[in-house]
């Protein structure tokens, strides 16, 4: 069973479409929702939270129409962590934790071993008697995630767990994200629109932007896109530029490396061929990986 | 030789067992939501310097009254009498500071209920846990929790220092029942007037400061208004109603007769509080609006 089915959703703000007929479905295990600012990641997920209603399309939570439960599943299967800053004044970190747990169905006492167990394995232990007010931001992402987990959810959804964090206070979130999924069999969705989140925790990714879907499939089948074309190197590549332009060949040099990518198919005895009318030896001969970011900003761009 | 890297062991993440949560019904949860944000406001960092000055108001205000009762308890006072007067005091402004004070105990105390959910987006993390119905419901509550807590502050000292000398004892009070409904309808009329002004002012900003100086200036600028300007220069009695702490001295006055004769405006009144209420519902509703 899908965690999540959509089927033509639609957002408009005014004049403003924030979400434009997307219908992904999203499995269990590791999710990323990947797309820059503005993309409607935080849209997405607050509607099908129930938090905002669509502008028109239908939606699947853990398989159940939205209907009048809709809540009561949420309580019970979901743990959300918001967007930072999103908190609640004059708490410290331990009653807000704790009051999410009481939220969620438990007795004072259960709710408040909880609050500590958690904050314990979000990292937090020093500063849960401190004033929520006065956490850095990396405090804020933690004690959010402390706050989702408090009821032992079996999907965790996160709205940029990593936004406003230094790489370490990244690679102690996602450090976490990957344990829950790996080692306790939580099902993760998260939105990120940093490319290396998705690379160190997700095997599924849905790319999107200005509101729509460019991309939804495994992490792997992505990364074989990035295969583009064929590197080669030159001893002197000014002579051999004219006759791959001769040839009709497409392709990019790069001025600094002097290294050519062909786009176009080509073969080494063809390249061979080249180069000895060319006088000059090949140096390399390799398909060409882009940079997983061109490869982001390329599907960007062409949406 | 081995690493000497030093890797602090995490806390491995612990599963809850799920006997330990228990169906919750939305009074629950409305009674967890009104106990937190009780908690919240009364023991906030932000609201304790006021409440500290508050209450060395409170402090002065009584030992005032106190001076001025007991020139009056040289006469023999019979037991009505005293609540006559001692009550009367937290009615308005101007015949006592109890309503005023109990104008500052709702700006201290409860400015923040809602504005500081607007401030930090909090009202996307309740989406999640209660549904917007029980969230409402529950800052209703703690806003009457507040004008107990701040009525009831007022009329506790004022037993102790004034009525428990002058001498009529506590199970009198309790046995006359009429004399409790009154006290009854004496909260409900300032929960509705100055806790629904205080609601509005709690919702329609994300800042408690700015919430809190509303609450406090706002009604008695209508008042001053309405009373020495509007009322006295065109007669009509609404304007006279408006002002939030005359609907209260309307409604008392009615109630136990009081010096003023205002009994008259009665229908006013109620108007008026209708209307505070009703603004601050309507603000409230908004602000619960923000989930997104
Ligand atoms: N409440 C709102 N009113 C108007 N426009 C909004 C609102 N929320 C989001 N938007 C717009 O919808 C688009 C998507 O926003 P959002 O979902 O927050 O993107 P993301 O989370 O991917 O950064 C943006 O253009 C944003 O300006
Ligand atoms: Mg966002």
């Amino acid at each position: 069973m899908n965690i999540i089915e959509t089927e033509n959703l639609r957002k408009e703000y005014g004049t403003i479409v924030a979400l434009d007929n997307v219908s992904v479905e999203i499995p269990k295990g590791a999710v990323a929702f990947l797309g820059p600012n503005g993309a409607g990641k935080t849209t997405f997920i607050k509607i099908v939270l129930g938090i905002i209603s669509p502008t028109s399309g239908k939606y699947k939570f853990l398989g159940y129409e939205k209907e009048k439960t809709t809540l009561d599943i949420i309580r019970k299967q979901i743990g959300y962590m918001p967007e930072v800053p999103t908190t609640i004044s004059r708490v410290t970190g331990i009653q807000f934790v704790r009051h999410m747990g009481m939220l969620t169905g438990m007795p004072f006492e259960v709710a408040m071993q909880r609050a500590h167990e958690v904050l314990d394995y979000v990292g937090l232990e020093d500063e849960r008697y401190r004033n929520t007010k006065h956490y850095s931001t990396g405090m804020k992402q933690r004690l959010l995630l402390a706050q989702a987990l408090v009821h032992d959810p079996d999907v965790i959804i996160c709205d940029e767990p990593t936004s406003g964090l230094d790489p370490a206070g990244r690679e102690d979130i996602l450090f976490l994200l990957k344990d829950l999924v790996k080692n306790y069999g939580k099902s993760l969705f998260f939105s990120t629109h940093i490319l290396k989140d998705v690379e160190q925790t997700c095997d599924h990714v849905i790319l999107l932007n200005k509101g729509r879907v460019i991309y939804e499939g495994s992490l792997e089948k992505l990364k074989e896109k990035q295969k583009y074309g064929t590197q080669v190197r030159f001893y002197s590549p000014e002579k051999v530029i004219p006759l791959l332009k001769e040839k009709g060949y497409e392709f990019q040099f790069n001025e600094i490396t002097k290294d050519i990518v062909i786009t176009n198919h080509v073969t080494l005895e063809e390249l061979t061929a080249i180069a000895i009318k060319a006088k000059t030896p090949i140096l390399l001969f390799k398909p060409y990986e882009r940079p997983f970011d061109e490869l982001f900003m390329e599907m960007v761009s062409k949406s | 030789m081995k690493p000497t890297l030093d890797i602090t062991p995490r806390n491995s993440y612990r599963p809850l067992e799920k006997s330990r949560l228990k169906e919750q019904s939305e009074f629950d949860l409305i009674i967890t939501q009104t106990k937190f944000d009780l908690k919240r406001m009364l023991e906030g960092s932000w609201a304790k310097a006021p409440i500290i000055f508050s209450g060395l108001l409170w402090y002065v205000t009584t030992l005032f009254t106190v001076s001025r009762l007991s020139i009056q308890s040289i006469l023999p006072i019979d037991y009505w009498n005293t609540f006559k007067d001692s009550l009367s005091l937290f009615t308005a402004p101007r015949e006592g500071a109890g309503g005023l004070l109990i104008g500052i105990g709702l700006a201290v105390i409860g400015s923040g209920l809602i504005a500081d959910d607007n401030a930090s987006k909090a009202h996307t993390i309740y989406a999640t846990k209660i549904s917007k119905r029980t969230y409402i419901l529950s800052k209703i509550l703690t806003m009457l929790a507040i004008v107990f807590i701040s009525l009831f502050l007022w009329a506790f000292l004022l037993y102790f220092i004034v009525i428990y000398k002058t001498g009529p004892p506590l199970s009198g009070i309790i046995e006359h029942w009429y004399f409790l409904t009154n006290l009854v309808i004496l909260f409900v009329v300032y929960s509705m007037t100055i806790g629904g002004i205080a609601l509005f002012f709690s919702s329609i900003t994300d800042r408690s400061l700015v919430a809190g100086v509303l609450i406090l200036v706002i009604p008695l600028l209508i008042q001053f208004i309405g009373t020495l300007i509007l009322y006295d220069v065109t007669g009509i009695s609404l304007f006279l109603a408006l002002g939030p702490y005359n609907t209260v001295l309307i409604v008392w006055d009615k109630l136990w007769g009081g010096t003023y004769k205002y009994a008259q405006y009665m229908p006013e009144a109620v108007f008026s509080m209708i209307l505070y209420f009703s603004l601050g519902l309507w603000a409230l509703f908004k602000a619960s609006n923000d989930r997104k």
